[in-house]
């Protein structure tokens, strides 16, 4: 289990999260919510130990995440970025061999079991046939991807002697600056993800900041609605979801809010 | 599916070894043809074999010393073009070279010695000295309020160095008098008119640190290109690995530049040229950088000293004129892929 309590964290002196405390339960499906700037990637940011809080903790399986190694960490813990810019041209499978980083040491080459983590990954995000491609050329949703895969080949612990261990994969709102069909193919993608993480030895978590109401209600099983860095909902679905909810926090009259609320969509509809 | 590696290792392995020949080729073109047998022969002592000498003493510490810079500029551009996540960085980008050359530029002007006895001559080690003056002044900067190194404060603190050392270079050229303002611009063309071995044995520590350095480097600046954060969250510990990047990059281009003066361009040609082949793997590109920046530069310093023969042109211009239309060249091509 992942659990963040009291997190509190500042850039110089702007405040950015305010005591913000939450649970991501081994194989959970969490939600977050909130309008831009409310601290959504900085939350993702220090559950990944990629910043450190102010104040607070977070408690991985009981343990502070800031006394575990970040190789340790990075094969429990994978965040996929809402952009992932490449400085070089790298190919889609190098791409995904870079998350077998935390596996390998200092000089060590990946070998057989890496390589096929990677080919796995990419297979699991329908994306082994780009194998060979400059990640550069890809469109957007084929970005998005072959991001997901690299942070799955990262997670993969079939190497790994602890391979029973819960993981956990952040996603910074992945479907963001996509197309309607890329936003249905990666909600359907992460939904299939966490079934099928369910099956492995080491259960899957999943944690997605999202604007995307309907994938937030009918994928996630627990939702937290941020605004300006504070926790103002959290709970099922059907809980933080309302018309009073929505209208507080983005400001919209009531009828608005609940003309956007996603209602009548049967869950499952990804699967 | 194999491994992205293996297919471009014998690339790699071609690098090394056009290297290795043309370092063993360059001397024997010059103005006084060399016959192979007679340089190579063991039947004449070498006091008396004319073209052994002129082999070993005058052209092989020359075709030695480019290859040595040649591979060192190159793959010091590798480092600090991932350093940067900029494929248009070069070795001179931080004001490394502008503070080795102001570090030069007072030596030959003022004929001034460094004290403790360092085992280069007064220019080399004067320029040595200034390349770590630039260092130690951007890393202070780039650090100053990051727990890292923020790679947009690099990027301005080398630009000003770079303008304030060429101030400072203007400054001491206006104090000196003509023939030593002539040595002066001479340095400055980056010129490898070594004297013997000297130079290259004084630089050869530094940089086969920095290459070591670069070994352990070449996965996180795989990793590095994806972003801070990205190889954050992969195990990288980022700010290590830029401190390293930072400083074995600086070290390898403070000390090619010390034998070899600023020689432009190689620091940004070659890794491109290199990318094209074996991709964008620091593993690969490191390696086939330092083989083709070596034989590269060991063919450019053939040039300089045949095309006006018996003229001999510094091959900093040789890798001007090369380097300035291909740097246009790329910026355009770039520009056009990313718009």
């Amino acid at each position: 289990m992942l659990a963040a309590t009291d997190l509190s964290f500042a850039f110089g002196d702007q405040r950015v999260l305010w005591d913000v405390s939450l649970n991501v339960q081994a194989g959970g499906m969490v939600g977050v919510l909130g309008p831009n700037g409310c601290g959504k990637t900085t939350l993702l940011r220090l559950l990944a130990g990629a910043l450190k809080p102010a104040r607070g903790s977070i408690l991985m399986d009981g343990r502070p995440i800031g006394q575990l190694d970040r190789r340790t960490l990075a094969r429990r813990i994978a965040v996929v970025p809402q952009h992932t810019q490449l400085a070089f041209d790298y190919s889609v499978l190098e791409v995904a061999l870079m998350g077998r980083y935390p596996h390998l040491g200092a000089f060590e080459v990946e070998g057989p079991a890496d390589l096929a983590a990677a080919m796995n990954a990419l297979g699991s995000t329908g994306t082994a046939h780009l194998a060979e491609r400059a990640f550069t050329t890809l469109s957007g949703g084929e970005q998005q991807r072959v991001a997901i895969a690299s942070a799955l080949a990262q997670l993969d612990v079939r190497t790994s002697t602890r391979r029973t261990e819960p993981r956990f994969l952040l996603l910074d709102e992945p479907t963001a600056s996509l197309d309607l069909r890329y936003q249905v193919e990666i909600a359907a993608l992460v939904a299939r993800l966490h079934d099928e993480g369910q099956a492995a030895d080491s259960p899957l978590s999943i944690l997605t900041s999202t604007h995307d109401l309907r994938f937030a209600a009918t994928v996630c099983t627990t939702l937290i609605l941020l605004a300006e860095g504070r926790v103002v909902a959290m709970g099922p679905p059907s809980q933080v979801l309302t018309a009073d909810t929505l209208s507080s926090v983005y400001g919209l009259t009531r009828d608005m809010a609940s003309s956007l609320l996603p209602t009548g969509i049967p869950r499952g509809v990804w699967r | 599916m194999t491994h992205p590696l293996r297919r471009a290792i014998s690339t790699v392995v071609l690098c090394l070894v056009v290297a290795v020949v043309a370092v063993i080729a360059a001397p024997f073109i010059g103005p006084t043809p060399l016959s192979f047998g007679a340089v190579f022969s063991t039947r004449l002592p070498f006091a008396d074999n004319t073209d052994a000498q002129i082999f070993f003493l005058a052209r092989l510490p020359r075709a030695l010393a480019a290859a040595l810079v040649g591979g060192t500029l190159a793959t010091a551009g590798v480092v600090f073009q991932a350093l940067l996540r900029n494929p248009l960085a070069t070795p001179y980008t931080l004001g490394i070279s502008a503070g080795a050359s102001f570090g030069a530029m007072v030596a030959i002007t003022f004929g001034f010695v460094l004290p403790f006895g360092l085992p280069m001559g007064g220019v080399a080690g004067a320029s040595l000295a200034g390349a770590g003056l630039a260092v130690i002044v951007v890393y202070a900067l780039a650090s100053a309020r990051h727990s890292g190194l923020s790679t947009t404060v690099l990027l301005l603190a080398g630009v000003t160095m770079n303008s304030f050392f060429s101030a400072l270079i203007l400054f001491v050229q206006y104090l000196s008098d003509f023939t030593e303002t002539f040595r002066a611009l001479r340095w400055l063309m980056g010129d490898l008119d070594v004297a013997g071995y000297e130079p290259i044995l004084a630089g050869l520590p530094i940089i086969a640190i920095a290459l070591l350095g670069f070994g352990w480097l070449a996965r996180p600046l795989n990793l590095l290109t994806l972003g801070a954060d990205a190889a954050a969250t992969r195990g990288v510990d980022v700010v290590r690995a830029q401190r390293v990047a930072f400083f074995t990059g600086s070290l390898a281009t403070g000390a090619a530049v010390s034998i070899g003066g600023p020689i432009g361009f190689i620091g940004i040609i070659v890794p491109h040229l290199v990318r094209l082949v074996v991709g964008a793997d620091h593993r690969l590109v490191l390696p086939a950088s330092f083989g083709f920046g070596a034989a590269f530069l060991v063919g450019c310093d053939v040039l300089a000293r045949t095309v006006l023969s018996p003229m001999e042109l510094p091959v900093g211009i040789i890798t001007a004129l090369i380097g300035g239309p291909f740097f246009l060249y790329m910026l355009i091509t770039r520009t056009r892929n990313t718009a």
